[in-house]
């Protein structure tokens, strides 16, 4: 199919076409190597701004445990996402209005560090 | 009033399935909706736990002065034009008159104040309410099964419509090409949904996955939004990044965007 083609078509189609094509190629694999990029396709990278001490925590975490960091911060992450969704904790009290055109808020980075040295915390009161 | 055709000329695309998901969402969701069934085996009433009756035979006898026309409350916000065995007779009858191609517009005229949307059921073949049912259209939605006949039987619906723009002053565009059916452990659906991504490019729409509960659902009466709302047929299947993709869910959201 060709490109241009593609991208006049509606995008949710088109992500499962490129899925089908993928899955059609590991198909093709050796055995061990499917079982791979099965586990690879299941993954995505994400990059995130965020401060530098937050990263460096997470890597010194990391290596407390003797695990990646990429495995900390998805604990953490999910963790938090759960807290979140339950209502344990909140973003109210961090965030202040944005003047960028892109977002409504804004959470300053003293504000983060601030949870990360615990002057402050995501927690909800109840 | 926005009308919608769901057509195919084959059978068992899961026609009658979308015409009655997609009318309940829509009434669920605060339009008023008129739900209309073409097609002999009257199955948009069993569908919807109501008996068959001659909902499209009073239309004919309506057509000719000879009574009123027989709507049914279905649910809240949604009313049907119910189907039978008589639909074949009516058909015969219609056949026969001047104006034949404008009853299901003429119809709905009449109702017009009445409903915000209207939706067709087209019978698997090319009759004269298959023709009205275009003519009375502002859009065409049409199911297909992902099989190598899929291109086909899209092209043959696609082409009746081209010969009733021609003939008459009606409009209707083709809201989509909906695959039904899909099965993405299968081959064949992938080959088949890029050739209809191929040949009909944006109209091709986010597929409706195969799944045992919207054939369970009719023998209860019940909409799919009544008998499993969350079922994959609903919800749609997750990618691999992690998007949710086809469904009936989707599909909604696709046809309101053009209401
Ligand atoms: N996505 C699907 N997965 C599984 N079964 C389906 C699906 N869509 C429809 N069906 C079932 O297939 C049969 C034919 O569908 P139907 O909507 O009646 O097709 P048509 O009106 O085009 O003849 C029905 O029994 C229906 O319940
Ligand atoms: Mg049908």
């Amino acid at each position: 199919m060709k490109r241009q083609r593609r991208s006049a078509i509606d995008p949710a189609v088109a992500s499962l076409v490129t899925e089908g094509e993928r899955r059609q190629r590991r198909r093709r694999l050796p055995r061990a190597q499917q079982a791979k990029a099965r586990r690879d396709a299941a993954r995505q990278r994400a990059t995130y701004d965020i401060p530098k001490e937050v990263a460096r925590a997470v890597a010194e975490v990391a290596k407390e445990e003797g695990v990646s960091a990429s495995a900390v911060a998805a604990l953490l992450l999910a963790e938090g996402l759960r807290r979140l969704e339950v209502g344990e904790v909140s973003l109210h009290g961090l965030k202040e209005p944005s003047r960028s055109p892109k977002y409504d808020w804004q959470v300053p980075t003293r504000a983060v560090l601030e949870v990360l040295k615990g002057d402050r915390t995501l927690l909800v009161r109840k | 009033m926005i009308t919608i055709a769901i057509a195919n000329q084959k059978g068992g695309t899961g026609k009658t399935t979308t015409a009655v998901t997609l009318a309940h969402r829509l009434a669920m969701d605060g339009y008023r909706v008129l739900l209309v069934d073409t097609d002999v085996q009257g199955h948009v009433a069993t569908a919807l736990g109501l008996d068959k009756a001659p909902g499209i035979y009073r239309l004919v006898q309506w057509y000719q002065n000879l009574g009123d026309l027989l709507v049914i409350p279905a649910r809240e916000n949604l009313d049907i034009i119910p189907s039978d065995k008589t639909t074949e007779p009516a058909k015969r009858i219609l056949a026969s008159m001047d104006f034949r191609e404008r009853i299901l517009a003429d119809a709905l005229e009449e109702l017009a104040e009445e409903y915000d949307v209207a939706v067709i059921d087209c019978a698997p073949s090319v009759d004269v309410l298959h023709v009205a049912a275009l003519v009375a259209a502002d859009w065409l939605v049409v199911p297909t099964k992902l099989d190598y006949l899929a291109v086909d039987g899209v092209n043959e619906v696609l082409a009746s419509l081209a010969e009733i723009k021609r003939r008459s002053s009606a409009t209707p565009d083709l809201l989509g090409v909906l695959p039904t059916f899909f099965d993405r452990q299968t081959n064949e659906t992938l080959v088949q949904l890029k050739t209809l991504v191929n040949a009909f490019g944006r109209h091709v729409l986010p597929p409706i996955p195969v799944d045992t509960r919207l054939r369970e659902a009719p023998a209860y009466g019940q909409t799919i939004w009544e008998y499993a709302p969350r079922s994959r047929s609903v919800v749609g299947v997750v990618n691999g990044n992690g998007t949710v993709v086809g469904g009936y869910a989707q599909f909604v959201a696709r046809v309101k965007e053009r209401l």
